[in-house]
């Protein structure tokens, strides 16, 4: 965007009689103040500054968050059709096959306990950790990248695990447990760990999870990329 | 005045004959249709393609390699015997060893979008090359699965019809140049085929007695009388091309039985089914679609005015309105499966849903009423369609599958074809490559879970039938089934002995 000008004759022109529009008090472009933590970009959240009351700062609101263009229309209906909760603003048009993933999620998860799921809610923490720690105890090579699983759960990196055998399937555009599901009827014996942890966790309403963590990288757009 | 009765037995004038003719009734037609190809009305279409060949693979992997281990299993070759690796990349140099996985074949001929998006052209509708196959080569074939992609070589390969999609057993090792030296292959072959009458029971000769069926356990075969089904395909009822307009007229009395005498007559009173598989309307020729070309005259230069995206005036109902006056007046008469083909009001994409009854004013009342589980005299079913008929299974398709298929293979034996396709287990191949195909996820309909008596595929050039066995006594009768609208021609089944026959109509 080219800086504004800032002039110093009056608003109104010496030759016209067209009041000019005056941009000193519009912001145009998202602030950045440096004193936000690093995050990741899957995680930030896209800075939306609330729509200005006065009817000509219309196409303001339109031009801000940086470099998402295919998110104009959204921009405009943030504001009015999002739930005021966090995870909403966060979820944008971009967002849209992932929250279409955890839709299609609902109804695994509503149906009366197949025998399966009966099993895995029998599965205690400590059988996961222990089948973490037999996994890890299998690999060969040294965990060299330790510190990027620090922050995750032992659950999460069943998840994560889970999600990068492709022996049941591609993991991206499909819901974790449907995935599971899936496996389980084409009689690939998925380990019951991963339905364990699943389910305990949309018990604790975590809807996220259903969510393979490379779709969300996938479909995440970077703040400051440049729209193709 | 002279009457009649006096002139009576005179050489000029003849009493009509007193006895009325008998009555013909048609044989009933036992039919249970299967919707294992109907897709739900809400479908997402947000998910990937990669799902379909994991669920392919997933499938009919154990089957190919069952088969593949019982004829291979220590078989020594050069002082080596062949082991399994299971996955793709785990075959070593100089290891004799056999794997299963998907064939992907790499054809320059064959449309690539990242072609196109490389070369900076954009083209608003794909290129259809009519064959993939080209004569000099450039083509390569290869196994993957979801660990990688080998290049297979060896002139063993040659001898197969493979297209990408179908899932081998391939045994041989790795050259030095990282290419699988294919010695042997094997395919998973024809699946398990069900009894006759395994989803609906035979009329018993009388009413249908359904307690007593089993206990008798009479040879049911017996007491049915020889019933046939009609199949046709490539009506193509056009509103410019008249050319075939009286054949279709004779097939519509032949049907009827308005036509012959009346032995051939009770001949045809027989025929209990009839199945329509595909290209009932026309394709629009190019006057009639709403692109004018730049040749047009000074008359023609002021554009249709379009309205929603097309030009509502070329709009030429006629089409659909002969085929609704067809069907109209064959129903009373006899039940109809209507197979949509490529040409048809029904989506562009594999597998082609029901034609909507909206496009039927006046055979819509034959239908079934929505909601109700009968299937109505005449039913609209998807493209490929899998039910029972008479107690055979039946599967049938519109001709999208096999004039894929065709384009890749340089050959013009579509009964080889048809046959390969029941060997791989799987009805459209090269769904989703270069057939357009819904993207599914949880179920792909397209392998065959259980053998088919009878498979068919409509529109297709001429006609041919075979009858192939598989390794457990399985046999599948195939038929080709000629386009009208060219040949004229329609086949009969019998249902008795799946034996076929054609008929043809000279106006």
């Amino acid at each position: 965007m080219p800086t504004t000008r800032r002039s110093s004759r009056s608003s109104t022109g010496a030759s016209g009689k067209q009041s000019t529009l005056s941009f000193k008090h519009k912001v145009t472009k998202a602030i950045r103040t440096g004193k936000e933590e690093y995050k990741s970009p899957s995680r930030t959240k896209e800075y939306i500054p609330k729509p200005s009351p006065e009817p000509a700062s219309s196409k303001d609101t339109k031009q801000n968050a940086g470099g998402d263009d295919d998110d104009d229309a959204s921009q405009v209906q943030t504001p009015t059709t999002s739930a005021s909760t966090d995870d909403e603003q966060k979820q944008q048009q971009h967002d849209r096959p992932l929250r279409q993933i955890e839709q299609q999620a609902q109804p695994a998860l509503a149906q009366v306990k197949s025998e399966d799921e009966l099993k895995a809610e029998e599965i205690t923490d400590r059988a996961i950790e222990r089948y973490w720690a037999g996994i890890e105890a299998g690999r060969m090579a040294k965990a060299v990248h330790k510190k990027h699983g620090e922050g995750l759960s032992t659950g999460e990196k069943v998840l994560r695990y889970f999600d990068v055998s492709s022996q049941y399937g591609p993991c991206i555009g499909i819901a974790r447990i449907k995935r599971w599901q899936r496996a389980q009827r084409l009689g690939l014996n998925p380990p019951i760990e991963v339905l364990a942890v699943l389910l305990k966790e949309e018990a604790r309403g975590n809807s996220g999870i259903e969510t393979a963590h490379m779709d969300e990288l996938l479909n995440s757009t970077a703040v400051g990329s440049v729209g193709v | 005045m002279v009457t009649l009765d006096e002139i009576a037995d005179t050489s000029l004038l003849q009493k009509p004959f007193d006895k009325t003719a008998d009555l013909l009734e048609r044989s009933e037609s036992n039919y249970k249709p299967l919707d294992s190809f109907a897709l739900p009305k809400d479908r997402q279409y947000q998910q990937q393609f990669a799902d379909i060949y994991f669920l392919r693979l997933a499938k009919i992997k154990p089957a190919v390699e069952e088969v593949a281990s019982a004829a291979w299993e220590g078989t020594v070759l050069g002082g080596e015997t062949a082991t399994k690796v299971n996955r793709v990349l785990d075959v070593r140099q100089g290891q004799l060893c056999w794997v299963a996985g998907t064939v992907y074949m790499d054809m320059p001929l064959k449309p690539s979008v990242l072609e196109d998006v490389s070369k900076d052209r954009w083209i608003s509708a794909p290129v259809t090359a009519d064959r993939y196959y080209c004569e000099n080569g450039g083509e390569s074939i290869m196994l993957e699965d979801d660990s990688g992609r080998i290049r297979l070589v060896g002139n063993v390969l040659r001898d197969y019809f493979l297209v990408t999609g179908c899932i081998i057993a391939a045994m041989g090792t790795e050259n030095v140049n990282g290419e699988f030296e294919v010695i042997d292959l094997k395919f998973a072959d024809l699946p398990p085929q069900p009894e006759r009458w395994s989803l609906s029971k035979p009329f018993s000769s009388g009413a249908i007695k359904k307690s007593k069926v089993k206990d008798e356990d009479v040879d049911m075969t017996d007491s049915q009388p020889s019933k046939k089904i009609a199949i046709v395909s490539g009506l193509e009822f056009s509103g410019t091309d008249t050319s075939y307009a009286m054949e279709l007229n004779l097939l519509l009395e032949f049907l009827l039985g308005e036509a012959l005498d009346p032995s051939a007559q009770s001949e045809l009173s027989h025929i209990s089914r009839l199945i329509i598989a595909g290209n009932s309307i026309a394709k629009p020729s190019d006057h009639e679609s709403g692109f004018t070309t730049t040749t047009s005259t000074t008359a023609d230069s002021k554009k249709p005015q379009k309205k929603y995206g097309y030009d509502a005036s070329s709009y030429n109902p006629l089409p659909s309105q002969l085929l609704d006056t067809f069907l109209s007046t064959l129903l009373p008469t006899i039940p109809i499966t209507l197979l949509p083909g490529t040409f048809d009001p029904a989506n562009a994409s594999y597998p082609q849903q029901p034609i909507h009854l909206a496009m039927f004013p006046k055979a819509r009342t034959y239908a079934p009423v929505p909601g109700s589980a009968e299937p109505g005299w005449l039913d609209p079913v998807t493209n490929p369609w899998e039910g029972e008929v008479e107690g055979w299974r039946v599967l049938g398709t519109g001709g999208q599958n096999l004039d894929d298929i065709c384009k890749y293979v340089d050959s013009e034996d579509r009964l080889g074809m048809m046959e390969a396709m029941c060997r791989w287990r799987c009805s459209a191949p090269t769904a989703p490559d270069t057939l357009w195909s819904y993207p599914f996820q949880e179920d792909e309909p397209f392998v065959m879970k259980e053998c088919p008596h009878l498979y068919f595929v409509g529109c297709q050039p001429t006609f041919g039938t075979k009858l192939i066995e598989g390794p457990q006594g399985q046999t599948v009768r195939l038929i080709l089934v000629p386009s009208f609208a060219s040949t004229k021609e329609i086949v009969l089944v019998d249902t008795e002995t799946l034996d076929v026959s054609k008929v043809k109509i000279n106006a």
